[in-house]
């Protein structure tokens, strides 16, 4: 009996075990594209370009995390905007999408794990091109784009940040960027206040912080309200320009006037800047929520009208505009500009992106020779005149007319049935992150007022160092240096993170300052910033 | 040898081939995929393949184990892990002698009913609700304002983060947690009652005597599966409820290696760290096992 039972045991086993071994097999991924690495001008084949519609029967295929068509049509085959592409550049473009709702990175390496890639790849790529290129996954494209990609390069040659973005620290051109035709454009953040509190409380717009103070104090009286935020990266660097300081709570690496990379949490005016928000907390003017609270509990008391002043982005300007029409509390929210220290300061840092995104569009190893040129053709479509217009507005005489020499949308956007930022979706392609240039027109147009204000108070063109202080999207590490400086940089943001909190809630107390910014030096703070500083300085040599 | 295997095929095989999905099953699922392991030990490039990146040995075991906060989250994920094992297993082995103990039919069906209905919810909604309930006004809040305590918000402290994460995960698991014990009850012997009736004992004395020693076996099997599982504490319901504020307390394995590991794509660091949390709960379980052989001669295996 046991003698039975060990047999089927052992042939179980034996069973399983080849099971496994054919399973395994698939497992060995065989490197992609090796043959293509040297790739060059060499085996391009010429098409015969006259200007788009491009004549040919080619398609090619694009992966792509941004650009995804509208929620209200069953895919890119019915949107609007992506058939209209084929029909401007003449070239079928087969999209794919990471699916909504997803984690587009995850996706993407996923999609890097299996042996074909399709022929253009447009994700956040910008930091690992250079060892993507050495892996043999993207076309190196330096010779390539003066001939085939002729808009984009007159683009860049006119314009020298956006040239040294795209470039990797070795001088090579791989891909092609987004790119805001404004600074402006990059501003989309800083300090809302209810206007009609304002009004009834015969208050004028703060100015300084002394102000701020004042205002938050008389709404908390008046009205029980309370100044919030939420405590990520939408307060970086919040209110801190008034100080002189360049973050909040989240930790914030930004350039200096001596172009040296510092850290925002160990300088003195930060330490300076949350002693006042621990004064403010401290008499109950700020909200006990905001150490937890996210973009939707935000709204939540606003709408609740338990706050006055916040420090938020134009898309919760216009919710916030929404809900007080829906429940008409009268609450008339409008942006102010960011405080200052005393009357007729500029403040030292407001929020801005990058000129440049991360997102960019490169062409793979997978692309065959004789498509390349295809490919940077289409590519180079948005940088063409017609292109620039497609992108941005959409289709002359449809979309939009032109109206003494500026683009003007018709009411086809304007009083679309589904609201305009969703026509602007299916019609068009630069209002997320898009390829080519963003207009500032397309923006204008379809800007509420509020928001066109608010955007107008909270950027000075004049103070460009307000903007100036960002740690550049484009800098990139080498493998050796991500890996030593994530460790470090890693336990150094979940410490501030968490200090920072409590130095706002008083839990921990500001007297103890010195010993955290230790704490940060004992963590390796110098080497990070000096691996920082390499990469930065690299990025402005290129 | 192969004449036997040959006959014991033939002489079982629709045993063989009920066994077949199940093989299938462990293979593709739970074996196949130990092949990514060796991406602990590689420094994991998604273009290069798991074969084709370059092997590193144990650089991402050291680095996790010199990491600032190894310790930190070690002691959290035990605390949590200690805590919830403490409270939350005895739990529903009471709610089945309780439920046991009532006689009316009707009575008995509704309990059980309403107490394993918050475990169909979402966790995501849980942790809404509990979010809700314990903000500066919520529910909870005013609650323990009135007996006396501070108006703050309760999740953004230290000091409740653990009795908010214990006491919401025994309401939403205690009723099905119950089930298998519920069962078990069923199992014992209906004469063992009428005898120690007519030996005289009360009902606690029954409950005592025959009850619990008729669970014990039971109660053994599912603990060393929780002991197994030491490591593994409620994942996406921690991240849904920790802020920074509280990371002190409630940052855990499985939190920072999210954080570090999905987040940052440093996909080998994440496997070595997952790795470790798999021997720690093996060593766990084999001890919790031999223990267990030795005072109750019951074990898994």
């Amino acid at each position: 009996m046991f003698k039975k039972r060990l047999t089927a045991l052992i042939l179980m086993a034996a069973l399983a075990a080849s099971l496994i071994a054919g399973c395994s097999g698939g497992g060995n991924n065989p490197t992609k594209g090796v043959s293509n690495l040297n790739n060059s001008a060499a085996g391009t084949k010429e098409i015969e370009f006259t200007g788009y519609p491009i004549k040919t029967d080619e398609t090619l295929s694009i992966w792509a995390s941004q650009l995804g068509p509208s929620s209200t049509v069953a895919g890119w085959e019915e949107s609007p905007f992506h058939t209209g592409l084929e029909k401007q550049t003449g070239v079928y473009m087969d999209w794919t999408f990471p699916t909504s709702g997803t984690d587009a990175s995850q996706a993407f390496n996923l999609m890097l794990a299996e042996t074909k890639l399709p022929d253009i790849i447009w994700h956040g790529i910008i930091n690992d091109a250079e060892t993507y290129i050495e892996e043999g996954i993207l076309r190196d494209l330096t010779d390539l784009l003066p001939k085939y990609a002729p808009n984009y390069w007159k683009y860049l040659q006119s314009h020298e940040y956006a040239d040294k973005s795209v470039k990797t620290d070795s001088g090579k051109y791989y891909c092609f960027g987004f790119f805001r035709e404004d600074r402006s454009q990059s501003v989309y953040m800083g300090p809302l206040i209810r206007q009609d509190w304002l009004d009834e409380q015969n208050l004028k717009t703060p100015v300084t912080i002394a102000d701020w103070e004042n205002t938050i104090r008389t709404f908390h009286e008046a009205y029980g309200a309370k100044f919030a935020f939420c405590p990520s990266w939408r307060v970086s660097p919040g209110m801190a320009g008034a100080f002189g300081a360049y973050g909040t709570i989240e930790m914030s690496l930004y350039i200096d006037k001596d172009k040296k990379v510092q850290l925002a949490q160990a300088q003195p005016e930060w330490k300076e800047y949350m002693a006042w928000l621990n004064k403010l907390n401290r008499e109950g003017l700020i909200d006990p929520d905001v150490v937890t609270l996210d973009d939707d509990g935000l709204r939540t008391k606003i709408a609740n009208n338990q706050v006055g002043i916040t420090n938020a982005n134009l898309g919760a300007l216009n919710a916030y505009i929404e809900d007080a029409a829906a429940n008409g509390n009268g609450a008339n929210w409008v942006g102010i500009p960011y405080p200052v220290k005393n009357e007729g300061d500029k403040t030292g840092a407001v929020f801005t992106e990058d000129q440049i995104v991360s997102a960019v569009a490169a062409i793979t190893t997978s692309c065959p020779d004789d498509k390349v040129e295809l490919a940077l053709r289409w590519l180079d479509y948005p940088f063409s005149e017609e292109g620039y217009y497609y992108w941005n507005f959409g289709v002359e005489g449809d979309t939009y007319e032109m109206v003494n020499g500026v683009p003007a949308f018709t009411d086809k956007i304007r009083n679309h049935e589904l609201g305009m930022s969703e026509a602007m979706v299916l019609y068009t392609g630069e209002v997320g992150w898009g390829l080519g240039i963003q207009a500032l027109q397309m923006i204008n147009e379809t800007s509420k007022p509020e928001s066109k204000e608010a955007r107008a108070l909270w950027y000075d063109k004049s103070n460009e160092e307000a903007t100036s202080w960002i740690y550049p999207t484009a800098v990139t590490m080498t493998v050796d240096e991500t890996t030593e400086s994530s460790s470090i940089y890693n336990a150094i943001s979940t410490y501030i993170k968490e200090m920072s909190l409590k130095f706002l809630t008083g839990e921990e107390s500001l007297e103890t300052y010195d010993a955290f910014v230790q704490t940060l030096n004992d963590m390796g703070l110098k080497r990070l910033l000096e691996i920082r500083q390499t990469a930065y300085d690299r990025f402005q040599a290129r | 040898m192969s004449k036997i295997i040959a006959k014991d095929f033939k002489r079982n095989k629709v045993k063989y081939l009920m066994i077949l999905p199940v093989i299938i099953y462990i293979a593709i699922f739970s074996y196949k995929p130990m092949y990514g392991i060796i991406i602990a030990f590689k420094n994991y490039r998604p273009a290069l393949g798991m074969a084709g990146s370059k092997w590193v040995g144990f650089e991402h075991f050291v680095r996790f184990f010199n990491d600032y906060y190894f310790w930190r989250i070690l002691r959290n994920t035990a605390s949590i892990s200690a805590l919830s094992i403490i409270f939350g297993f005895p739990a529903p082995v009471i709610l089945a002698l309780l439920i046991n103990e009532i006689k009316n039919r009707y009575f008995k069906k509704t309990v059980q009913t309403i107490s394993y209905m918050p475990y169909f919810i979402s966790i995501v909604i849980i942790s809404g609700l509990i979010k809700t309930f314990t903000q500066s006004d919520g529910l909870i809040t005013d609650m323990a304002a009135a007996l006396g305590g501070e108006r703050k918000n309760l999740l953004a402290s230290k000091n409740w983060f653990y009795p908010i994460y214990i006491i919401s995960g025994i309401w939403q698991s205690v009723g099905w947690d119950s089930i298998i014990y519920l069962a078990a009850l069923a199992g014992i012997d209906q004469e063992q009652y009428e005898a120690a009736r007519v030996d005289g004992a009360g009902r606690i004395r029954q409950m005592l005597y025959i009850t619990l020693p008729g669970l014990l076996p039971t109660i053994t099997i599912l603990f060393i599966l929780r002991m197994g599982g030491i490591l593994n504490v409620g994942f996406e319901k921690i991240l849904l409820l920790y802020s920074s504020t509280t990371y002190e307390v409630a940052d855990v394995i499985s939190t920072y290696v999210y954080r570090i590991g999905v987040l940052d794509a440093n996909f080998s660091y994440s496997t070595a760290i997952g790795l470790f949390n798999s021997l720690v709960n093996i060593v766990f379980l084999l001890t919790t096992n031999a223990v267990s052989k030795k005072i109750n001669n019951s074990g898994l295996f």
